[in-house]
């Protein structure tokens, strides 16, 4: 039995943003299992309302600890008898489930777009990334506003160059993450040549050409995923986003979370939640 | 094949399925098995029922197919599988290799499809099949929505089956109908060995929102603790109807819950959306039972079946 079904202790369950929590939970044997993009399938009470678990994030893990990091929204019943768990509480958790972000070999150069609470398993990405030789990450985090901007210093603290983008403008740019993308691939574009002298910082590295070293990656509704998909495809960068549908199982056992792609419906708990963008086929 | 012991208590014939223990996993929530054995150990299980299987793979409804409600499920899936050609080459060879009893769920458009998956699965080594006429996702050439809405075509379909194998049969029914014990009869008398009940009751939830309905089916299938009381009647009014064994199938989450389906008639009980809540839930039954039926002195299961005090 690979997976696991425990009882998880609550180390920490706080509110870090106005509705939004950070939980450190303590998971025996948990170590060197989860990788980054996987997630935990979480009972939130212990009654029949609300009925199913919950999928959540793996938002940071250690590979030498049994502590995982989640960061999650209070959106509903479910998450909201979450947040109101106490600290030293334990939580029925199974996980890590799903298949996380790959990195393929020969890529150094790292686009990270998040939308709302998106940014969750990307900070595991960045972590794991960080380790990497000569690498170069910027992350784009798109938020409603001000107010929902939330992991730009673990980001930062990782080394990576944060651009912060809301759609009323109370910080960082006006707009959509999307838009910052768009922008930001052109740049690249421009840029193209100073590639050759050895990629440091994101401002040496092109896209358009060198598309074979650059892993872009996202996370957020669907809307912006299919708009990311959209903004690559004349790149021929190879994006990986993470999905997300509602759940029953989460263990692949009841064709639920279907999402379509090009092979046809396939799980989101079982084959994602990171797909291809390319693999996707948008309605 | 695990060796069956004769001195379980929990041991019971289902119409000539033996099984080791009368828990069962229900059709569509626990996958081939290959899914749930990282997390419980299978072979612990009186049976597991396979997902429906199509002679044709099907591709399934559009999502989103799960909208959850009060202490319920509501599920569009639309019988998502690879048909009867993988099951057989590529499924049934790993369920085998679980060490339970396997039995093949079957569905389908018209008696033809059921006759051909009933053929074909009679040269298997699956331990019975059965017929799921009460799927409320996909589309029957039936005038009724479901052919277990009807006695007739319920009749007409497990004679079918019947002609084709010489497995147990099970028939399992639609609680979307007036009186379910016309029904059990009419499967019974087309030979089934057994009858399974209930499947999901048609339901729907909408968005008001966006005005939309939550499921791309529109509508779907109600599963969960909610239906529990719907589900014991049915086997309760079956049960003074059908000498054949009946399955309870019905938002059973505990020990509790599967006595009370025992009292009220089943022989067995199936569990289905409890999986996706504690994929233990199966297995604690098991222990529940055992521990109820020796706390009370009792030698076997067969002790507590009907004995609703009434
Ligand atoms: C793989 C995956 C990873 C996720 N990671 C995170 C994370 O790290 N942080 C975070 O805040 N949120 C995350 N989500 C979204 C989170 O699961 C939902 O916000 C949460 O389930 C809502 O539950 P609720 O009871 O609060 O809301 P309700 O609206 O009461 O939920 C009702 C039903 O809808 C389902 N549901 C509702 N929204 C979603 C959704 N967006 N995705 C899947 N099921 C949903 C619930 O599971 C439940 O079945 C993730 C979703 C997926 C699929
Ligand atoms: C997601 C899901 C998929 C199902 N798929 C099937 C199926 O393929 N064939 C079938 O006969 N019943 C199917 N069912 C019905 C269950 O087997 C069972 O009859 C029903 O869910 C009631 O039991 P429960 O309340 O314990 O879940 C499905 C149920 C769910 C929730
Ligand atoms: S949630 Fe059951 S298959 Fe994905």
């Amino acid at each position: 039995m690979q997976k696991l079904q425990t009882k998880a202790e609550i180390l920490i369950n706080k509110e870090i943003a106005p509705g939004h929590f950070k939980m450190a939970l303590c998971i025996e044997g948990f170590a060197g299992k989860a990788r980054p993009g996987q997630f935990l399938h979480i009972r939130a009470g212990a009654g029949y309302e609300p009925l199913l678990r919950r999928p959540i994030s793996v938002h940071r893990i250690s590979d030498r600890q049994d502590i995982v990091e989640l960061l999650y929204k209070v959106n509903g019943k479910g998450t909201q008898l979450m947040s109101r768990r106490s600290k030293g509480t334990f939580l029925d958790v199974i996980g890590p489930l799903g298949n996380g972000f790959k990195v393929p070999k020969g890529q150094s150069n790292f686009v990270l777009i998040a939308g709302g609470m998106g940014v969750a398993p990307l900070v595991a990405l960045a972590d794991r990334l960080a380790t990497y030789r000569k690498k170069a990450i910027t992350v784009i985090i798109g938020a409603k506003d001000a107010a929902s901007v939330v992991c730009v210093k673990e980001f930062q603290e990782i080394g990576a160059k944060v651009i912060v983008v809301t759609e009323d403008g109370s910080r960082g740019d006006r707009g959509l993450a999307t838009a910052m993308l768009e922008k930001i691939i052109g740049d690249f574009d421009i840029r193209k040549a100073s590639l050759r002298a050895g990629p440091r910082s994101v401002s040496d590295v092109t896209i358009g050409d060198y598309a074979p070293e650059v892993g872009l990656y996202a996370c957020g509704p669907m809307g912006m995923l299919a708009s990311v998909a959209k903004i690559v495809k004349p790149y021929k960068i190879k994006t990986q986003g993470s999905f997300e549908e509602r759940m029953g199982c989460g263990v692949g056992a009841c064709f639920g979370c279907a999402i379509k792609t090009q092979r046809g419906y396939e799980r989101v708990c079982k084959e994602g939640p990171v797909f291809d963008l390319a693999d996707i086929v948008w309605d | 094949m695990k060796k069956i012991n004769t001195n379980n208590a929990l041991e019971i014939d289902i119409g000539g399925l033996k099984l080791a223990n009368p828990v069962m996993t229900a059709s569509g929530t626990f996958g081939y098995t290959q899914e749930c054995r990282e997390l419980i150990s299978v072979s612990e299980l009186g049976a597991v029922i396979t997902k429906s299987i199509t002679l044709q793979p099907s591709p399934g409804n559009r999502p989103p197919r799960l909208w959850e409600t009060t202490a319920g499920l509501l599920n569009a899936i639309g019988i998502q599988n690879e048909g009867l050609d993988d099951f057989v080459h590529s499924k049934l060879p790993l369920l085998k290799s679980a060490g339970t009893r396997i039995v093949a769920s079957i569905a389908g458009v018209c008696r033809q499809d059921y006759e051909a998956l009933a053929k074909a699965l009679d040269a298997t080594d699956v331990d019975a099949i059965e017929v799921n006429i009460s799927c409320p996702n996909i589309e029957h050439k039936s005038p009724t929505t479901l052919f277990a809405q009807d006695p007739y075509t319920t009749s007409c379909i497990i004679r079918s089956v019947k002609k084709q194998t010489d497995k147990p049969v099970i028939a399992k029914l639609s609680p979307n109908v007036t009186d379910i014990g016309l029904i059990a009869r009419a499967a019974e008398k087309a030979g089934a060995d057994a009858v399974s009940m209930i499947n999901t009751l048609i339901g729907m939830d909408v968005d008001i929102a966006r005005g939309k309905p939550r499921l791309g089916n529109i509508t779907g299938g109600l599963s969960g603790p909610a239906i529990k009381p719907v589900a014991l009647a049915m086997v309760w009014q079956a049960y003074h109807r059908v000498k054949i064994p009946i399955i309870g199938i019905g938002g059973i989450m505990s020990t509790e819950d599967a006595i009370a389906f025992f009292l009220c008639g089943a022989s067995a009980v199936q569990i289905g959306t409890a999986n996706f809540v504690d994929p233990a839930a199966a297995s604690n039954i098991i222990r529940g039972l055992r521990l109820y039926l020796k706390n009370r002195g009792m030698k076997n299961i067969r002790e507590l079946i009907g004995q609703l005090k009434v």
